[in-house]
């Protein structure tokens, strides 16, 4: 069975492991980096990351961006979103429709 | 009580010298003023390290590595308290809620085929290593003979039913009844009220967060500890009432104040991390009398409680600075020290 990551400071994804996922504690983006690349080997569908650790590592994570799996999406950490997330979401639905959809009107 | 063993004060002449010494080096309001005031989570940390936090040899190579350094000094006031006091019993009693947690830990990563990871708390007054080992060998005849009969419940009861919440209800209601039965072999109003004191605010939260959650009687009545100094029926007819009747009915009792000084903060988030300051205030409080105490194990109590206080302030302190929590929430939620 598939798995999910979240990768991101303790204290921002401790409570993913209350509903199952698993979780990976970092303190620098090199760990991140890291991580990230040894779960992507491994049975991991999906990967959640905090953004605080995805803007300094994106290079990484455009890396996996064309395959398959591991779907990575950043999600925002305990100092609140830097906007990543819905970037990703917003260029993804382009690249799928041909036009922006979703966010249109603002 | 039939048989209650007396503590014998004149015991204690030399501990008690000690941890009045030692106590002196206890974080006082300017201290834990100054970590909260620090511009940066190292900054903090330093002060720890200047208190003397942790042990010769344990290295903090990043403050993110403060755990380590709490979790040092913990040991460390265990060991000492079991350095001076001359009976183990009633200083491993405050362990008792470490090895229920370990117990829960080992027995639910069995279950779940998983390993148990670093979510052990130590000191406990079973070492996790030996405790590990018996539950494995499904061989406890060492433990106390509570923990035994409650972990063989807990195997027993999973066996049947498949439902891992139930070691939690088992587990948590035997730590209090194991608690409570220790502390009423002794013959000492301090351990026996401080114990009674407990496991009424265990209740109390237990209470609330049922209420909460818009729990039945049924669910309740299960989790409950009995032994507690508030009659169960309070709980049974407040239970679908407003809060304020319940506050109005255990208004005479001696955690009247507490109540009426939580329930504001209650109505107004819904949260009961207000209603689990002012507890661990409550009990601060009470061990606060140890310090009049001239001999007995009085001292030595209030040491521990002020100590674990501490250690909880600390890592308040250095999760709020790590997560850039503004320094007046960290103030709120920092518990009055016993210094």
């Amino acid at each position: 069975m598939y798995k999910i990551g979240v990768i991101g400071d303790k204290d921002s994804i401790l409570g993913f492991k209350a509903i199952g996922m698993s979780v990976f504690p970092v303190t620098t983006s090199n760990e991140a980096e890291e991580i990230l690349d040894k779960l992507a080997r491994e049975e991991y569908a999906v990967i959640y990351i905090t953004e605080q650790f995805a803007k300094d590592i994106v290079s990484t994570i455009d890396k996996y961006s064309d395959d398959r799996f591991p779907a990575i999406i950043p999600i925002p950490g305990n100092q609140g979103s830097l906007g990543i997330g819905m970037m990703g979401v917003k260029k993804n639905v382009e690249r799928a429709v041909g036009a922006d959809i979703l966010f249109r009107d603002e | 009580m039939p048989n209650q063993k007396k503590i014998k004060e004149s015991e204690f002449n030399y501990a008690v010298a000690r941890i009045r010494a030692i106590e002196k080096g206890l974080l006082d309001k300017t201290k834990f003023d100054r970590m909260v005031e620090a511009k940066t989570p190292d900054e903090a940390l330093k002060v720890l390290l200047e208190a003397g936090y942790g042990r010769t040899g344990t290295e903090v190579k990043s403050v993110f590595e403060y755990e380590k350094l709490l979790k040092d000094e913990s040991k460390k006031v265990y060991e000492l308290l079991n350095e001076l006091a001359p009976g183990q019993e009633v200083i491993n009693m405050f362990l008792l809620s470490n090895d229920y947690h370990n117990a829960k830990v080992i027995l639910k990563a069995e279950f779940s085929g998983q390993t148990e990871g670093s979510i052990f708390i130590e000191p406990g007054s079973v070492p996790v290593e030996k405790l590990k080992l018996m539950i494995k060998d499904r061989n406890m005849k060492e433990l106390p003979e509570i923990m035994q009969k409650a972990i063989e419940e807990c195997i027993d009861t999973y066996n049947r039913t498949g439902d891992p919440q139930l070691i939690d209800l088992i587990l948590d209601k035997a730590q209090y009844r194991h608690m409570l039965s220790i502390s009423g072999s002794f013959c000492n109003k301090f351990i026996n009220e401080l114990v009674l004191s407990l496991v009424d605010l265990t209740n109390i939260k237990i209470f609330l967060r049922a209420k909460n959650l818009n729990k039945t009687w049924d669910f309740l009545q299960k989790i409950l500890i009995p032994g507690g100094s508030i009659d169960i029926k309070v709980f049974f007819e407040n239970l679908d009432a407003p809060l304020e009747n319940f506050v109005q009915a255990i208004k005479y009792s001696r955690y009247g104040s507490l109540l009426e000084n939580s329930i504001e903060s209650i109505n107004r988030t819904g949260s009961l991390s207000g209603f689990e300051k002012l507890s661990d205030n409550f009990i601060t409080s009470f061990v606060k009398k140890a310090r009049y105490v001239t001999f007995g194990i009085e001292p030595l109590i209030g040491y521990l409680m002020a100590k674990e206080t501490e250690i909880k302030n600390a890592r308040i302190i250095m999760v709020g600075k790590i997560n850039n929590i503004s320094n007046d929430i960290i103030r709120e939620r920092l518990r009055e020290a016993y210094v």
